[in-house]
């Protein structure tokens, strides 16, 4: 167990800068979420805590040492690849107890024949044997240990993988992308798996995937990559409410943030027709984009809040809640989503509200405004008792 | 609109489907028997009459020319029991190919390792080793002979000036078959190479890297427990085209030592060439044809199991 | 996020030891082995090459007195390799080979492309027997018809000529095998749609499996090429005069009318009959090693 520094790294491949000065804190035991889109150099920041990849500049410290002047088996880090990289021409037991082998067992030991003339052999593998044995019935693949990966099924090499992950009791667990190969329903599975299994052991994990479900649901912090940079870091639900740039309020969240085109006023921010009340820090007439969360659009009478008049063109009912989609007048024409509950719904269309155009309430201390350039400028801190974490929609 | 007037006639339109898929099943069998009839006219008259009559040749004391002759049942096959030349021969051949398989494979593999290892010089010793695959044989086994000359090759003169004795390769009976070998592994490791190449480049990255991290970054145990298991069925095959490739042996031979020095060189396929065409005795060469035939089937046969077993996972 | 504090400073030492590592030590010894390694079995694999261009441009005499000294004293290029054109009839040979090479191959291609579409595309009763034999004739080396061959040639007094050395490799079961394999991936919807636009079978093949399988073809043919620019078995039991050897052959009768006396220029032959294809590979080395390793994805 052990907290991870991530110090100003920078690595780049050939000339084209993959990580730009990535400094990341991981406490110990915790659950860190990388998450961004593909190719923002996640599987770079992972491979570098390994030590697989050299990094050009800053430094790595796990539990306070600097490690980059060691191998990857001298790390103490044990990994889970996207593939899950399972030996195919060895059996499930074989393995889960290579790292154990290759710790414990000296070169001359692990030859072939030569091997068996030591006698530590058989204690140590005898040893071994009991430790696979144990992590094999946490993970409840004890009936596997005699199969060849090929023989395996997605979820099952998952946590064979696993088992040579944990085998080792490694200070610090990566995950690039563990649940990408499996299918829908096993992947929702394997997510409470995998936060069980973090609380279980105890260990600090970072885990990285490119799918936001994932990582508002299982991290106790997320970091958003970009482009080589973390954007945020925060908790998932700093991330929801509290964006601090415009790529994490579109990347987090299911359906996604509306942005609106706005302008800054005397008395804060007018987009599409309402005047919202905030502190901007930015010049007036400066334009701006606003967030506007779909659930934080409210369907029932605005109560004097400021309002949106929105064309609708299609709505969606998934039985619990209702989608609504349209585009805002006055906001450049922009689209727009509304998430709204059923009753409020109802409510809404029992009033004849509903008649190809609707009026929305927007709650002001629930948008966000970024300048130009993506970066939040309006905000207002959020007090986490209003703050209702939504149920991500798949 | 004609969608929406097709329910309407539902009935016909199975039937005329029928015949139009049966017109078409004639259509298209009579463009394959077509297509394949020069294919089958070739496999009848250059493939399986040739086999079959060289089968029946076997059984005679067919001479070239000659205008009796008999059939003599197993009488070509026993006097190969009874003949040193083709005891030698087989010897000579097994001996050949015992030393180009190993050699040629663990020569390819090694430079495979190495060259795949190399970003900018890869093209460039795959090139090198990969120009001898390309050669005339038959011209490089005239350099050959010349190389490694007793007199005046460079190898002799490199020995002469270093102080040790001159190796007379092609006329010392210990040494023939060795240096034939070393043609044949000179031609052969540019083309085992290319194959352990191809293997190499599919062995997924991820596995080294979690090698890497579960201790195995010693380059012997990378090798024995990532790359030689996941290059298994490359190995067989390579091994397998090695094998019945060293089993033909015939240009260098031919060329260079002609089975000498004391027939020490005669190797399988030229013993066939000589009794066939040089002393016209059909009957016999027939029979060692038909011996060659068998010992290369069953390696083309050993081939097809050991790759449909895939021989690891 | 962490901003770097002054205390974490590197020093001097340690940024110079940390630049050590970055060059990797291990790495760099590692990298030296393997290209002593590599230059060691090169040198091997290019002996032959270098030795036959070195005494190709030697003096006669001096071949005789050179030991292991590579510079040539003199350039005598002109004279062995001009020999070598004009004692043999080296360019006859070749042309041979050129002859002999392209009869093959277009006979090949026109039976072998046919029967793989049939193979791989059409139903037609005795289609499983064809595959079986294919297959089988895959197995079979070309010297096991070779004495029944030759006795069918003699009897119809065909011996001696480009026929005989071209005859037993019209039939290339290994490009059917290969074509058949191409096929088979050929989504069918397309030869469908072409029916229903009218195309015959022979239209299907000609103007649309073709054209998609030129990269199978190219490679094949470099195969094919090879294969039999360089074969000396059949050509040696067919051939009895110059006049049709082909250039292995001609390499043997070149080689024996120079026995022991003129290394320069029979060294010179070797080169200009080598010449041809390892150019050729030379320029398109991805195609040729494509085309020769082809028989190793069977
Ligand atoms: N070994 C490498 N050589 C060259 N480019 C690489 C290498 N590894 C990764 N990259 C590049 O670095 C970028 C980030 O890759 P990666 O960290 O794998 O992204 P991801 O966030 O999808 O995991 C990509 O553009 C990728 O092409
Ligand atoms: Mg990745």
């Amino acid at each position: 167990m052990a907290a991870l520094e991530i110090d100003t790294v920078s690595k780049s491949f050939g000339g084209s800068a993959v990580l730009k000065a990535v400094s990341l804190d991981v406490r110990d035991g915790e659950f860190l979420t990388l998450v961004g889109s593909s190719g923002c150099g996640k599987s770079t920041i992972l491979r570098v805590i390994a030590g697989l990849e050299p990094q050009d500049a800053g430094a790595v410290r796990i539990g306070g040492r600097p490690v980059d002047h060691l191998r990857p088996k001298q790390r103490n880090v044990a990994m889970v690849f996207q593939s899950y990289a399972l030996y195919p021409h060895m059996s499930v037991k074989d393995n889960i107890a290579m790292p154990l082998i290759m710790q414990r067992l000296r070169l001359a030991e692990r030859l072939p024949l030569v091997g068996r003339l030591s006698p530590r052999r058989a204690k140590v593998m005898a040893e071994i044997d009991g430790e696979v044995g144990a992590v094999a019935r946490q993970l409840h693949i004890e009936q596997l240990l005699a199969r060849k990966p090929a023989q395996l099924s997605g979820g099952q090499r998952q946590r064979v993988a696993l088992g040579r992950a944990m085998v080792r009791r490694p200070d610090v667990f990566l995950m690039d992308e563990p649940l990408s190969n499996l299918d829908a329903k096993l992947r929702v599975h394997m997510r409470t798996e995998l936060t069980d299994l973090h609380r279980r052991l105890g260990v600090t994990f970072v885990y990285v995937t490119h799918d936001q479900v994932e990582a508002m649901t299982m991290s106790d912090r997320v970091a958003l990559m970009d482009e080589g940079r973390i954007v945020q870091l925060g908790t998932p639900a700093d991330l929801y409410h509290d964006p601090l740039d415009l790529r994490v309020a579109r990347f987090i969240g299911s359906p996604g943030v509306n942005v609106l085109p706005g302008t800054v006023t005397g008395a804060g921010v007018e987009v599409g027709g309402a005047q919202l009340p905030l502190p901007v820090a930015a010049a007036e007439g400066a334009a701006v984009q606003v967030g506007l969360r779909p659930e934080t659009l409210s369907l029932d009478p605005p109560a004097g809040r400021p309002v949106l008049k929105i064309r609708l063109s299609a709505t969606e009912n998934l039985g619990a809640e209702v989608f609504l989609h349209g585009r805002a007048d006055g906001a450049g024409d922009s689209p727009i989503i509304i998430r709204a509950p059923l009753d409020a719904f109802d409510r809404a269309r029992a009033a004849g509200r509903l008649d190809g155009t609707v009026t929305v309430a927007v709650d002001p201390a629930r948008a966000f405004v970024f300048d130009a350039d993506g970066r939040r400028v309006g905000r207002r801190p959020v007090e986490a008792a209003v703050v209702r974490m939504p149920v991500p929609a798949e | 609109m004609t969608v929406l007037a097709a329910p309407s006639t539902p009935a016909p339109a199975p039937a005329a489907a029928t015949v139009r898929r049966a017109v078409q099943s004639r259509v298209e069998a009579r463009a394959g028997y077509l297509f394949a009839t020069p294919a089958l006219v070739l496999i009848v008259t250059i493939l399986l009459a040739p086999i079959a009559v060289v089968i029946a040749l076997a059984f005679t004391d067919y001479q070239l020319g000659a205008v009796e002759w008999a059939w003599i049942g197993l009488g070509n096959y026993e006097r190969m029991l009874d003949d040193p030349v083709f005891w030698r021969s087989l010897a000579n051949t097994f001996i050949y190919v015992a030393i180009v398989v190993p050699g040629s494979v663990v020569f390819a593999l090694v430079v495979a390792i190495l060259v795949n290892e190399r970003k900018k010089t890869r093209t460039l010793y795959q090139i090198i080793y990969f120009l001898p695959v390309t050669t005339t044989l038959i011209a490089m086994s005239v350099v050959w002979h010349f190389v490694l000359n007793p007199q005046i090759g460079p190898i002799a003169a490199l020995l002469r000036s270093l102080g040790l004795p001159a190796m007379d390769v092609f006329g010392d009976p210990d040494l023939v078959l060795a240096g034939l070998a070393t043609i044949g592994i000179w031609q052969l490791v540019g083309f085992n190479m290319v194959l352990f190449l191809a293997g190499l480049t599919a062995i997924p990255r991820d596995l080294y890297d979690a090698a890497d991290i579960d201790g195995a970054d010693h380059p012997w145990d990378r090798f024995v427990r990532v790359t030689w298991p996941m290059l298994g069925p490359t190995t067989v095959f390579v091994v397998v085209t090695t094998t019945i490739t060293a089993f033909r042996v015939f240009d260098t031979v031919a060329v260079i030592t002609r089975g000498g020095p004391l027939g020490r060189s005669e190797v399988l396929l030229y013993a066939m060439y000589l009794e066939g065409f040089q002393y016209f005795d059909i009957g016999y060469a027939a029979a060692l044809t038909v011996v060659f035939l068998v010992t290369v089937v069953a390696l083309a046969v050993m081939q097809a199991f050991f790759l449909d077993r895939k021989v690891h996972y | 996020m962490t901003a770097p504090s002054p205390a974490l400073k590197p020093t001097a030492g340690a940024l110079f030891k940390e630049r050590l590592r970055l060059l990797r030590p291990d790495r760099i010894v590692g990298g030296l082995v393997a290209h002593l390694v590599l230059i060691a079995g090169a040198l091997f694999v290019l002996l032959p090459f270098v030795w036959m261009l070195l005494t190709s441009v030697r003096k006669p005499d001096e071949v005789f007195t050179a030991g292991f000294n590579p510079i040539p004293d003199s350039f005598h290029g002109v004279e062995n390799y001009g020999h070598a054109l004009n004692q043999s009839p080296l360019l006859q040979f070749m042309g041979n080979g050129v002859i002999v090479c392209a009869g093959i191959l277009v006979v090949q291609l026109l039976v072998a492309l046919p029967a793989a579409y049939a193979l791989a595309k059409l139903e037609f009763r005795i289609r499983p027997l064809l595959f079986v034999l294919v297959l089988l004739g895959l197995t079979v080396p070309p010297q096991v018809t070779a004495l029944p061959l030759y006795m069918g040639l003699a009897s119809l007094d065909l011996l001696d000529t480009y026929f005989a050395i071209m005859v037993p490799f019209f039939l290339s079961v290994f490009a059917i095998f290969l074509f058949r394999q191409f096929f088979k991936t050929f989504p069918m919807e397309i030869i469908h749609a072409a029916r229903l636009d009218g195309f015959t079978e022979l239209e299907i093949l000609i103007r649309i499996l073709v054209p998609s399988a030129l990269p199978a073809i190219a490679a094949f043919s470099v195969f094919s090429i090879t294969s039999h620019w360089n074969d000396l078995y059949w050509p040696l039991v067919v051939t009895t005069s110059p006049e049709h050897a082909t250039p292995p052959l001609g390499m043997m009768i070149f080689r024996d009318q120079e026995t022991g006396s003129n290394y320069g220029a029979l060294m010179a032959g070797a080169a200009i009959i080598t010449a041809p294809l390892v150019i050729t590979f030379l320029i398109a080395q991805r195609q040729f090693v494509r085309g020769i390793t082809m028989t190793g994805v069977k």
